[in-house]
């Protein structure tokens, strides 16, 4: 599903060059549940991006479903993170000026062909999954931290992506509500989503099926 | 997907509320005056309820005399004699010619130890013709009736109520500067800016002396302004050329060597009169479209300083499959539905400022309705102001990367 | 500590140069506004040199449109003048009557303009004649000699009172009543003398400035045309049939001519107005725009702290006080304010060097000044919110938003 190649990226300013990930060789399956750990600053979160087509590698490749991505132009690199890519980030980055349901929604408007009704339907039908149908039109701000990872997932699952990827998805939050969100992330695995999870957390990185353990940008299994 | 955009456009507008009113009252403001200043252009120089071709009309205001040396010169409106002899051949090539007092002439009568002060023209029958005077009874005089009967006069509505009072005064008789007019005619009320309409009072030319000025070769009375209505705005070249040729062929009074004329459009006509009147009417016009810009610098600006605000929705969005277009195209988008809002507010503003301006009496328009022109630029003005406001911060934005953007730091 | 502020300044040049626009175009604004205003208020002190109160102009003109053998000569037309200036001395309340020429230029577009070459230089001047009365009629103040006496209209040398300007610029500080020149025409050279210098004399109010005058006695044996009109002057009260009264009297003494009555005070009134209506229109303007640019200010630089707020903590937390944090915001805007004043006074600049509208320098001077001095004031009014906001901010909870 995800396989990357001799990946190196390279940070630079006019002065200092920091090298965040050195030649990491990744190969992830379809259907895999896979954690990524490593101490602060070790590049979990740059690998991360590179998978989800955030950031563009320095050297290397990136393949998804077996194409070629990283040198794709603008459009069709959305359009791939639109449709096979769901992400969930540590800090949730829902919109405060829309509810819930319209941050549900976000992923669908960038698709073509799916009109306000189908949207609206698959926006209720994701937060159903994740348990929030009954708050679909508080706002961000309204919500508790746990509330609001779980609209995140139901954003990154609205457009059935087949991959997720998540940033320290608990880190936020305390053990009770991270545990909640682990078990909407391993229902989604049972039904068939890669899952790709940074975080730092052992006892969750042990109920996934496989950890990458990264250590100054290099994989260390 | 724009209906998405127009629900964030105003969940933004009421979120930071004094943002909001800042650029509100800007583009409302500046577009108030636009609009304002517009309306009274079109009104003076284009079309208005009088003068309906404005546009089509060249106007022969002054005539120049110079000596060889171009030392000392002889200035001023055209006199019979020039009119006869570089005007009239033009007549074939357009609609209507037609002359009056360049300026208009003070009169002062007495009602009742009450003193009214008068604007008297003196016009030709064709006057009649390129302006569309509202007569509420009556009717102008014509050729004939300048010949045999000349002292007859075509007075305003309030001007009438003012010394007759609300009954018809047909055939009754004015006192001018000591001569009895007979009235033949009331029409509504010129406002002064409809410049070669306005009067209060319009008599016809002298027919007798403008004969024999004519036939005397006589330079001496610098009095009438002619305007000529053009077939289509397309023949003024020719006319002119035409024109000219005419100009070349004329001998000169004594002294002088050479004779200069020239065939203004509207435009021209109105704005050497406002440059001559005063200097600093230029640059206040100047100023106004100067200072058009700062709104549009304001909404900008403050447009950059919220992508900051909003660096996490920009990634967030463009995570989810948003391409640089779209986002750029959001952006633009919501300027445009705040210009547009704004430029409602101007609307308004400009209705209720022309309103105000009428109603005060500093300035009548005689018609404060926006014509579809006058629209139609007050809505460009309002896209571009919403386009390009929003391009340059989406133009900026669609530089980041959406790594840092997630990270909220865009330095 | 101001080395850092520009440090800063510049680091966000991208930033700032929109604001920094606005505020070169508000000083720039500001400048004219003010220079005009200051230009306008010295015209305004200085005299006008007439009484324009009770003061009336009579314009006896004959119909254009005559035929030609009912039109007076000039020689018959000056004759019948003086013999309407004797009937109006009789009616009980006018006090003084003056024949005249200044009638077609008060508060009028027109001017009769000449120049005389005098130690090879030109001098212009507008010119006017009028009669021995003028004087006494308008309240002109007679500084030196003495004004026109009957007697001079009987003289064979043309005889000429000056303004005080037209004497500087002729005979500087020195007298001038008695002395001789010599105007030179085409054709001919005459000598004129001048026998009276008076104070000041403006024909279009108070905001214009005082041309040189030369007035001028008209000999009787004069066959041309020297006056249009005749200017009265009148006792209080005025009853309100008055002006009527006047008309038909005088239709009733001459019907050959038209007569018309203009008020001075009233023209004076009606010439400010127009005068003033383009810089009140301009300030109207400007003052919107200014406070357009005031909110820019107040909302970016409110903005701006809202997403600083992390590094005002961090002041705060190493120990600056709340006083100096709101000083670093306004000493911000102080940077801003001082780079774009320097860009808007380069461009005033160009007004000096080309100076259009001959406004003396100082004028000039006083307008950066002021536009300068009112450019802090208003800067400092939109960012004092903002600034005491960040003032305001608790170290703990500003370093909390992050």
């Amino acid at each position: 599903m995800i396989k990357l190649t001799n990946l190196e990226k390279v940070y630079s300013t006019s002065t200092i060059e920091t090298l965040a990930l050195n030649k990491v060789n990744l190969h992830i399956s379809k259907g895999e549940f896979v954690s990524v750990m490593g101490p602060s600053g070790c590049g979990k979160s740059t690998l991360l991006n590179m998978m989800g087509l955030l950031d563009i590698p320095s050297q290397g490749k990136v393949e998804i479903d077996g194409s070629t991505v990283e040198k794709l132009a603008d459009k069709p690199m959305a359009n791939l993170r639109n449709e096979k890519i769901g992400f969930v980030f540590q800090s949730y980055h829902l919109i405060n000026d829309l509810n819930v349901v319209d941050n549900v929604e976000l992923p669908l408007l960038y698709r073509k062909g799916v009109s306000g009704k189908v949207r609206r339907q698959k926006a209720l039908t994701a937060l159903e999954k994740v348990g929030l149908n009954a708050r679909t039109k508080h706002y961000p701000t309204q919500l508790s931290g746990g509330q609001c990872q779980r609209v995140a997932i139901a954003r990154a699952i609205v457009g059935d992506p087949e991959i997720i990827l998540a940033d320290e998805p608990t880190g936020n939050l305390d053990s009770e509500m991270g545990s909640e969100i682990m078990n909407i992330l391993l229902d989604l695995h049972r039904n068939g989503t890669t899952i790709v999870m940074v975080t730092h957390d052992e006892t969750l990185a042990k109920l996934t099926q496989r950890t990458i353990r990264l250590f100054d940008g290099s994989v260390v299994n | 997907m724009f209906k998405n955009y127009l629900k964030l456009t105003l969940k933004v507008l009421m979120r930071r509320k004094m943002i909001s009113f800042i650029n509100l009252f800007g583009i409302c403001f500046t577009l108030t005056i636009l609009l304002a200043a517009t309306t009274i252009y079109t009104l003076m120089v284009v079309s208005n309820p009088i003068q309906k071709n404005l546009s089509n009309t060249l106007i022969l205001n002054q005539v120049t005399f110079r000596d060889k040396e171009k030392q000392s010169m002889s200035s001023g409106p055209a006199m019979p004699y020039f009119i006869e002899k570089c005007v009239s051949p033009l007549k074939s090539e357009v609609k209507y010619i037609s002359f009056c007092s360049a300026h208009c002439n003070a009169a002062t009568i007495y009602l009742n130890n009450q003193r009214i002060d008068i604007d008297t023209r003196e016009t030709d029958e064709n006057y009649w013709k390129i302006s569309s005077f509202t007569f509420i009874e009556g009717r102008p005089y014509d050729l004939e009736e300048i010949r045999t009967n000349p002292q007859t006069i075509v007075l305003c509505k309030s001007l009438k109520d003012r010394i007759f009072g609300e009954i018809s005064v047909l055939g009754k008789t004015l006192k001018l500067n000591n001569k009895n007019y007979k009235i033949i005619g009331v029409v509504n009320d010129v406002p002064a800016i409809y410049k070669s309409a306005y009067a209060q009072v319009w008599y016809p030319y002298n027919y007798a002396s403008y004969v024999s000025q004519v036939k005397d070769k006589n330079f001496n009375s610098w009095m009438y302004q002619v305007q000529i209505e053009t077939k289509t705005r397309g023949s003024f070249d020719a006319v002119r050329k035409h024109f000219n040729q005419e100009v070349a062929k004329l001998t000169p009074p004594e002294r002088f060597k050479q004779t200069e004329a020239e065939l203004e459009s509207s435009s021209q006509f109105v704005f050497k009169s406002l440059n001559d009147r005063n200097q600093w009417q230029t640059i206040l016009i100047a100023f106004i479209l100067l200072f058009s810009l700062l709104p549009l610098l304001n909404l900008t600006n403050l447009t950059v300083s919220r992508i900051f605000e909003r660096s996490s929705e920009i990634g967030v969005r463009k995570a989810f499959g948003a391409t640089k277009r779209q986002m750029a195209m959001q952006f633009v988008y919501e300027n445009v539905l705040i210009t547009c809002l704004g430029g409602i507010f101007g609307f308004i503003g400009a209705w209720l400022l022309l309103k105000g301006i009428d109603a005060s009496g500093l300035i009548q328009l005689g018609n404060v309705n926006f014509s579809f022109r006058v629209f139609a630029y007050g809505f460009l003005v309002i896209l571009v102001f919403g386009i390009i406001s929003g391009f340059y911060p989406a133009l900026k934005m669609s530089k980041l990367q959406i790594v840092n953007s997630l990270k909220g730091g865009i330095q | 500590m101001i080395s850092q502020l520009f440090k800063i300044l510049w680091k966000q040049r991208s930033k700032n140069s929109l604001l920094m626009i606005e505020i070169v175009f508000s000083f720039i604004a500001l400048f004219v506004l003010s220079a005009a205003v200051i230009h306008y208020y010295k015209r305004y002190k200085e005299p006008l040199g007439m009484d324009y109160k009770n003061l009336w102009a009579i314009h006896v003109e004959q119909d254009w449109n005559l035929p030609a053998e009912l039109k007076l000569t000039d020689s018959v037309k000056n004759i019948k003048y003086e013999l309407i200036k004797k009937q109006l001395l009789t009616n009980t309340q006018i006090i003084s009557v003056t024949k005249t020429g200044f009638n077609d230029f008060l508060y009028a577009q027109s001017m009769w303009t000449s120049c005389i070459n005098s130690n090879n230089k030109q001098y212009c001047y507008n010119t006017f004649s009028s009669d021995p009365d003028f004087a006494k009629t308008t309240g002109l103040k007679v500084i030196e000699g003495r004004w026109l006496m009957p007697e001079d209209e009987l003289s064979t040398t043309k005889t000429i009172v000056i303004n005080q300007r037209f004497k500087e610029e002729l005979f500087g500080k020195g007298p001038a009543a008695g002395k001789t020149i010599t105007v030179k025409e085409e054709t001919n050279s005459y000598p004129i003398k001048i026998v009276g210098v008076y104070e000041h004399l403006k024909r279009q109010g108070e905001f214009t400035e005082e041309p040189n005058f030369l007035t001028e006695a008209a000999p009787k044996s004069q066959k041309y045309l020297s006056y249009s009109g005749l200017l009265i002057r009148l006792k209080e009260p005025i009853q309100a049939d008055f002006e009527a009264n006047l008309v038909n009297d005088l239709v009733k003494f001459d019907k050959s001519f038209e007569y018309r009555i203009e008020k001075v005070e009233q023209m004076r009134r009606e010439y400010l107005l127009t005068e003033l209506a383009p810089l009140i229109i301009g300030s109207a303007v400007v003052l919107f725009m200014i406070v357009n640019v005031m909110l820019g200010l107040f909302g970016s630089l409110w903005l701006n702290i809202s997403r600083r707020k992390a590094e005002i903590g961090l002041r705060r937390a190493l120990g600056s006080s709340s006083n100096k944090v709101l000083w670093h915001i306004l000493g911000e805007t102080y940077c801003l304010v001082a780079v774009s004043v320097i860009i808007g006074f380069i461009f005033s600049m160009q007004l000096f060097i080309y100076n259009i509208y001959n406004t003396p320098v100082s004028t000039l001077v006083q307008a950066n000044l002021v536009s300068l001095g009112l450019i802090i004031v208003l800067c400092t009014i939109s960012a004092y919110a903002p600034a005491r906001l960040a003032a305001s901010l608790k170290p703990a909870e500003a370093l909390h938003e992050e």
